[in-house]
């Protein structure tokens, strides 16, 4: 078999609020293979960008804790590893990009200091060298007349090209990971084109593995090898691009793919998931969806089922009572 | 009683800004620079294109929240723009306003039933029971619980604060309602939900909507007429399904193909185009597009483009039609 890059298992994260300690995510497991972009897709609240924020230990404490399980990087545990460590690896091995990239870039310093130091630390280049990098690093995300860029700062610059500094910055330490946190969301339809064929031109060049956070399933067909889908904190559906949209299999995927407009062709009419997503404190017992799905029988209020593998190949499972693997040994029948 | 509601002719608004230090200069901005087009009673009309191009402003102008510097408005026969200040409040009875952030446009200090209770008692319309019941109708016809009239406006989610917006704008029982981005800030699930709501009332109403948006998803199942929007000027008007499945515009083209598909088998193949919106302080001469555009003309560089009807509902700025014709 081959190895895994990053092996996610039973994460489990909590928040502090005012009436005590409520999970954000819960018991995710996944994985994530050399030179594969896997898609994180969900809505607000779901817990995906929690998830990236766990794996990076960048989680806001005190506040909040990563209660159980293990995040593998080459087989080494990050979870519970010593900030130093922590620090060397992220940055360098590990990457991540944000969706607003005005407040990630630090106003004061210019796209070239701001370069040069990711070189400057992680590196141990000369300030001169660093600068030297941070040049080629600029050309390398296609930002045009990079030698008069590197003197800019980020309010000189446009919202895409703000997000080439950015990506530019998290390819510095040449990292094996890519964490981008819905690194398009904030731009225009155009420039979010340009900034996804740039992020896969890069990801073939330095063959980089990617997890790609967003919500929107136009921009997952676009990047993604995997999908995992999630609502309330868990992994609801977990397959290959072309499977999930062929064959949704998740009540929720389902739903989620008829209930947006589409452009490419006409719909009469859209089919809304009635109700709202469950806030972190008020979640239901058993399956986290169940009061908003149409198929659900009586075992879904009561207990959340696993995530089981549906398909030959092993790579397409599912959280479901009336669709996953526990349902044909119940005799349902999968729609 | 026409078919036509809302007429609107060679509309301009410009702003001036001063930039520079420690000498600033006066710039003009062609925020909307001569822009056409009229909805029709019962009518979706969409308004596209990217941050920027002037379709906010082109909404705002037309209620007058912003004053227009040229052209001409006209709601049901009646020039909006020539109105006074009790002409305008009246006419804004007939046309209200959606806005994208739910959160901003809601005071937070009053509750839901305040803040739709007080429009109505300022235009002096009903007494307070009547007052009373016409807001507890109005919150159940979006959707809402009678207690949300209790409640303040953080209490609501993203979509729910969303349909108090929709009720406002229900008050008065308008003929028109702009909508600008009404569901780019919400997700999917909440979108859809919310967008089926606008399009039963808009049934019930016979409401006609200026639809503004950056999503052509969204507009192409909303509107039945789109017109695409570049830095001030309508590049492109027509029937929806026309504009999007055959544009005629190479910037139509580009918008069209740079949108993601959530269908990885076509999306694999997105359009690539390099190049940014140029600053609208200082739009390229000629047609505004003729620096990104994949078939440009010598004459693109020095020339804008008129608008070409290419049938009775479409027209198009763009010299490639021109010559054809010609």
């Amino acid at each position: 078999m081959e190895e895994k890059l990053l092996v996610v298992e039973n994460l489990t994260t909590s928040f502090h609020l005012q009436n005590g300690w409520f999970s954000a995510i819960e018991d995710l497991s996944f994985t994530l293979s050399s030179n594969e972009t896997l898609a994180l897709v969900g809505e607000s609240g779901c817990g995906k960008s929690v998830t990236a924020y766990s794996i990076m230990n960048l989680l806001p404490k005190p506040g909040s804790r990563i209660d159980r399980g293990s995040v593998l990087f080459h087989g080494k545990d990050l979870v519970g590893l010593p900030e130093a460590e922590m620090r060397s690896l992220r940055g360098s091995k590990l990457a991540m990009i944000f969706q607003e990239p005005m407040t990630s870039l630090n106003p004061a310093l210019t796209v070239g200091q701001q370069i040069a130091e990711v070189l400057y630390y992680h590196n141990g280049t000369s300030k001169k060298e660093a600068l030297k990098g941070a040049l080629e690093l600029l050309d390398q995300v296609k930002i045009p007349a990079a030698a008069t860029r590197l003197n800019d700062y980020p309010h000189h610059l446009s919202g895409g090209m703000r997000q080439r500094v950015m990506i530019a910055m998290a390819l510095a330490g040449r990292p094996e990971i890519m964490l981008a946190d819905e690194p398009t969301t904030a731009l225009d339809v155009t420039i979010q084109a340009q900034v996804l064929a740039l992020l896969d031109d890069l990801k073939r060049e330095l063959k980089m593995s990617m997890i790609f956070i967003t919500h929107d399933m136009g921009v997952v067909a676009r990047v993604a090898d995997r999908v995992a889908v999630m609502y309330g904190g868990y992994l609801a559906e977990v397959a290959p691009v072309e499977n999930l949209f062929a064959n949704p299999v998740h009540p929720y995927t389902e739903a989620l793919l008829k209930s947006v407009p589409r452009l490419d062709r006409d719909i009469n009419d859209l089919n809304p998931i009635p109700g709202l997503v469950p806030s972190i404190d008020r979640m239901p017992k058993g399956c986290r969806f169940a009061e908003r799905c149409e198929h659900k029988i009586d075992v879904c209020e009561q207990q959340m089922p696993d995530l089981t593998s549906i398909s030959d190949a092993g790579n397409h499972s599912v959280r479901c009572w009336v669709r996953g693997a526990q349902a044909t040994s119940n005799g349902e029948s999968q729609a | 009683m026409s078919k036509e509601l809302l007429k609107v002719e060679g509309l301009q608004t410009f702003f001036t800004i001063k930039k520079g230090f420690p000498n600033p200069v006066t710039h003009t901005v062609r925020a909307v620079d001569e822009i056409s087009f009229h909805i029709n009673r019962g009518e979706s009309f969409g308004l596209v294109g990217e941050s920027g191009c002037g379709k906010s402003t082109a909404g705002r102008s037309i209620l007058r929240l912003v004053e227009p510097h040229g052209g001409q408005v006209h709601l049901s026969g009646q020039d909006v723009l020539a109105m006074d200040k009790d002409q305008l409040r009246e006419m804004r009875r007939k046309m209200q306003i959606i806005f994208q952030d739910p959160y901003s446009a809601l005071n937070p200090r009053q509750t839901i039933g305040k803040i739709l209770a007080e429009p109505l008692h300022v235009h002096r319309l009903g007494t307070k029971g009547e007052i009373r019941d016409r807001v507890f109708a109005l919150l159940k016809e979006v959707g809402l619980p009678p207690e949300a009239a209790n409640k303040y406006p953080h209490e609501f989610s993203g979509g729910q604060k969303q349909r108090v917006g929709i009720a406002r704008a229900l008050l008065f029982e308008p003929e028109l309602i702009i909508a600008d981005e009404p569901v780019s800030a919400l997700d999917v699930s909440i979108q859809s939900q919310v967008l089926a709501l606008m399009q039963g009332l808009q049934e019930t109403h016979n409401l006609s909507f200026l639809f503004i948006s950056h999503d052509l998803a969204v507009v192409r199942y909303f509107c039945s007429r789109v017109a695409v929007m570049y830095l001030g000027k309508i590049v492109e008007q027509g029937p929806v399904k026309q504009v999007f499945d055959e544009p005629l515009h190479p910037y139509t083209k580009v918008l069209r193909g740079a949108s993601p598909i959530p269908d990885p088998t076509l999306s694999k193949k997105m359009l690539r185009m390099e190049g940014e919106v140029p600053s609208p302080l200082d739009p390229p001469t000629g047609c505004h597009f003729h620096p990104r555009c994949p078939d440009v003309m010598e004459v693109c560089k020095n020339q804008y483009p008129s608008a070409i009807s290419v049938d009775s509902e479409r027209t198009v700025a763009c010299h490639l039609y021109s010559q054809k014709q010609g």
